[in-house]
């Protein structure tokens, strides 16, 4: 009961994940399909990584988790929670707003 | 007159869906031995329709007595003195007099009238002004179209004046028993047609869900009675209730805070439109000038202030000249001046015989007088449209053919209009004595001289345009006046002129020629009340979100086309009543202010909207998708329903919470799409860690066997994660903190998540079938909550670099 339950979970929380990254994916196609062709034509594989770091941070963080709670640690739990928290403060820091011109865009 | 009835803001609480769809359930509960779920799906009614009743009686109550502000006034004889009165109060028998611009404010029988004209069209379907007089009239019941000597409540004067006595008021006028609306109903705002898209969004989402849930919980093989109220709760838990609420408490107490910065705001959906709109049209009277006009001359063609051009200047006025001089502000100033000056002496060696009316596209008035038995027509105007009409010029006492003395006129004309200074031409032509006078006698005319009148610039108007202009809104020049006056105000006040359009060049062009050169044009000048329509609807094609400000009885079609109809306070009755916001001041600073207020009502409107959509519906999601493997329903209905209750009061004080600076500062549009990206974004966020939840609770709380605890942790957790994420959503900024919420919204939130979080601890815990949660559990909790949180913020840097609203 316990292994078929945890696989209905692993299966849910997964398909959760992904269907988060498609959707991610489309609305990025979307705004870029928008976009004017000279400015489409500047942006390289580095800006399509850098504008998805939050998507790679996500599905690290659920392959933890599944991880984790299979091993059933909550001591692995938090530490790799505070991990992720600074690595996501620290993206945060890079990407931080003024106060004036955050609606400029 | 609006009025709000106690009773029917009750009776709309039950109105909304939501809660036929609570009442089924407690009905449900309560018919299949579940009397506990029962009694608390019917305190939760009973708190929901309160809530609901509490807000939406505050906002109508604001919006009442705003309107008190802006009410309708009947000059009326009390005493033997003329005195104005709340159109309310009259009873028959009363002697009211009417102006042009009223709005007739009863049912009247005229005793005398002036040149007076009606405009019935909202009456008896009449598109052209009627004249009224008080004679008597013959016919036997006599139908409302041959009551000539009747004023019927609801009609606009467009001419003259006139004296009469009450006959009837309210339900017993003509209008009252046949109860038509004054003014025809507004088209649905930009706003309006947003939430009712949202509306049908949600309305197929919870159905679908709904009928998924029931059937999925049935076909697993669980009690219908249990699939159907779980299913029913989820729904529940989707829809947002106390939306209507909350828009209706934001608008009202944003229109509160509008009336301090005197912006009365008459239709409260108007405000959401008022914030994005990002054109805004104005005539220059009043917002770039003083809206003083003062004569400063009365020139003949050779010298300054002559005479007997200002005795014609008199005799070839429209004004209403009584207990108070009313009617065309250069009219009014003319006389005025005789006034101060005791110029009126001339005056009694003439007799009048008929008028020509002013109208737009003659862009003159005629009178023909009498003097010494020769008639004389006298006609004013215009200059350009004056001058087509005349051969001759008088200069030193010699009629002389106008073409030999054309240019030095012109130039005359010219140096006036130069200096900014409003000109109208005089002329006049010996004529036929006869009964009835007509445009048509406006021939062979006789130019005699200039008036010319002042209006200062206002000192602050170029800081007002430029103040919008950073706001976003575009304001564009809609002025009768020539063009050369315009630009000359516009100059002197530094206000930037992107291009010039006469009416006579909007007459040239076609539909996508006006389409293109509104967005060009910043000065429309010379233009009929006809073009002004044009141009808004130009606008409103091109997809702005048009305002327009104006204040005269030829202003009523324009206020009521644009998408936002500003009046001013000062102005006729028909105009006021057209709009949907009467400013108490005619100031452009004082429609920024408002223009703020508006937008920052459409912000939290937004938040809530994004909230429903995202962190509420995720959990409902996960709620249903759970149901599916769980051995046990992951949340009961009296759970969820008491977890929206308190979500819902936790959102109660959005309409306060403060709006960041940069949100505010340019123009914002319902946009469904960014709706539903939204929704489809941060939906599935709420959704993982409510996963998340469910596997710490089964495999690490090992919750397979207790239902009571799994479904105690997963209660806290959804709670905390959809009632703490507003501060995330309520902000672009990154991080969330760097922006601060509303006191009250703070306090609130933080006090539902401490009464959220020891429930499970109390009485009222064991009735909704909750337990104590281990120690551990907390610890594991808020780190998670932490990790959503920021995430979510990390999410907003991704989702708002390509969505945008």
């Amino acid at each position: 009961m316990d292994i078929d339950l945890f696989s209905w979970w692993a299966y849910s929380i997964t398909a959760g994940s992904v269907f988060l990254t498609l959707v991610a994916i489309y609305i990025y196609a979307r705004s870029k399909n928008k976009r004017s062709h000279a400015a489409r034509s500047k942006l390289g594989p580095r800006d399509f990584v850098k504008d998805f770091v939050f998507v790679w941070v996500l599905l690290g963080l659920l392959a933890f988790y599944i991880v984790t709670i299979n091993v059933k640690s909550p001591v692995i739990f938090a530490v790799g929670n505070v991990l992720v928290e600074v690595l996501l403060i620290l993206y945060l820091r890079f990407n931080k707003t003024k106060a004036t011109d955050a609606d400029e865009s | 007159m609006h009025a709000f009835s106690s009773f029917k803001i009750l009776l709309r609480q039950f109105q909304n869906p939501i809660f036929a769809m609570l009442i089924a359930t407690a009905v449900v509960a309560g018919l299949f031995s579940q009397p506990e779920q029962s009694i608390a799906i019917g305190v939760m009614i009973a708190i929901s329709v309160v809530l609901g009743y509490y807000n939406e009686y505050k906002a109508e109550k604001i919006v009442d007595d705003l309107r008190k502000n802006v009410s309708i006034k009947a000059v009326v004889k009390r005493d033997g003195k003329s005195v104005q009165v709340d159109s309310k109060l009259l009873v028959p028998g009363d002697l009211v007099s009417v102006y042009v611009g009223d709005i007739v404010p009863a049912d009247v029988r005229l005793v005398q009238s002036k040149d007076l004209q009606v405009d019935e069209a909202t009456f008896t379907g009449e598109s052209y002004p009627v004249e009224k007089i008080p004679d008597v009239i013959a016919t036997e019941n006599p139908i409302p179209q041959q009551l000539t000597n009747y004023l019927f409540m609801g009609t606009v004067i467009v001419h003259g004046a006139g004296n009469g006595v009450v006959t009837a008021t309210g339900k017993y006028t003509e209008l009252g028993s046949i109860s038509k609306s004054l003014i025809r109903a507004h088209p649905e705002t930009e706003f309006q047609r947003g939430v009712k898209k949202y509306g049908t969004l949600l309305l197929s989402l919870t159905l679908a869900l709904t009928i998924g849930i029931f059937t999925l919980n049935f076909a697993l093989g669980r009690f219908w009675v249990d699939a159907l109220l779980f299913s029913l709760a989820v729904a529940v838990g989707l829809v947002p209730e106390l939306m209507p609420a909350i828009v209706t408490i934001s608008l009202a107490q944003g229109a509160s805070k509008m009336a301090k910065a005197k912006v009365v705001v008459k239709r409260l959906v108007s405000i959401e439109d008022f914030g994005s709109m990002d054109v805004l049209c104005t005539d220059k009277t009043g917002t770039l000038t003083e809206g003083k006009i003062n004569l400063k001359d009365y020139s003949s063609l050779d010298k300054d202030k002559d005479p007997l051009v200002l005795t014609y200047a008199l005799l070839c006025n429209s004004a209403i000249v009584e207990t108070r001089t009313v009617g065309n502000p250069m009219d009014v100033a003319v006389w005025e001046y005789a006034k101060r000056n005791g110029a009126e002496e001339p005056l009694k060696n003439y007799s009048k015989v008929d008028d020509i009316p002013f109208d737009y596209h003659r862009r003159m008035m005629s009178t023909i007088i009498r003097k010494d038995g020769q008639s004389i027509l006298l006609s004013k105007g215009a200059p350009e449209s004056v001058l087509t009409r005349c051969t001759y010029a008088e200069l030193r006492g010699q009629k002389r053919p106008l073409a030999t003395v054309l240019d030095s006129v012109k130039k005359r004309f010219l140096a006036f209009s130069e200096h900014g200074y409003r000109v109208l031409a005089l002329a006049y032509a010996n004529v036929e004595p006869k009964q009835v006078y007509s445009a048509d006698d406006e021939k062979d005319l006789t130019l005699i001289g200039f008036l010319v009148f002042t209006d200062p610039p206002k000192s602050d108007a170029a800081n007002a345009v430029e103040r919008l202009k950073e706001m976003g809104v575009d304001v564009k020049i809609l002025t009768g006046d020539n063009e050369l006056v315009a630009v000359k105000i516009c100059e002197e006040l530094a206000v930037p002129v992107k291009g010039v359009v006469t009416g006579l060049d909007l007459v040239q062009m076609s539909w996508t020629k006006i389409r293109e050169e509104v967005e060009k044009a910043s000065i429309f000048a010379r233009i009929t009340p006809e073009q002004k329509l044009d141009i808004i609807k130009a606008l409103k094609a091109n997809g702005h979100v048009v305002g327009y400000m104006g204040d005269g009885v030829n202003d009523a079609p324009a206020l009521y086309e644009a998408d936002v109809g500003i009046s001013v306070d000062t102005a006729v009755d028909i105009s006021k009543e057209v709009a949907d916001i009467v400013l108490l001041k005619k100031d452009l600073l004082v429609l920024a202010d408002g223009i703020n207020e508006g937008r920052k009502i459409f912000g939290n409107t937004i938040k809530y909207i994004l909230m429903g959509t995202s962190s509420n519906f995720g959990n409902m999601f996960s709620a249903a998708a759970a149901s599916a493997f769980l051995p046990f329903l992951p949340m009961l209905p009296m759970q969820i329903l008491f977890m929206n209750l308190l979500y819902d009061v936790a959102n109660m004080t959005l309409p306060t919470d403060n709006v960041d600076e940069e949100y505010i500062k340019k123009p914002k549009r319902w946009d469904m799409s960014f709706v539903k990206k939204y929704t489809l974004f941060f939906g599935p966020f709420s959704s993982l860690y409510d996963f998340l939840t469910y596997g710490i609770m089964l495999f690490i709380f090992s919750a397979t066997a207790n239902q009571a605890l799994f479904q105690s942790g997963w209660f806290v957790e959804s709670f905390w994660t959809e009632v703490l994420v507003i501060f995330v959503i309520r902000t672009r900024r990154i991080p969330f903190f760097s922006s601060r919420p509303g006191k009250w919204l703070t306090v609130l939130t933080l006090c539902c998540v401490a009464l959220g979080t020891i429930v499970p601890f109390t009485v009222l815990g064991g009735f909704l079938g909750f337990t104590a949660l281990p120690s551990e559990y907390w610890v594991l909790l808020a780190l998670m909550v932490a990790t959503y949180l920021v995430l979510v913020d990390a999410g907003k840097v991704f989702f708002y670099k390509i969505c945008k609203l």
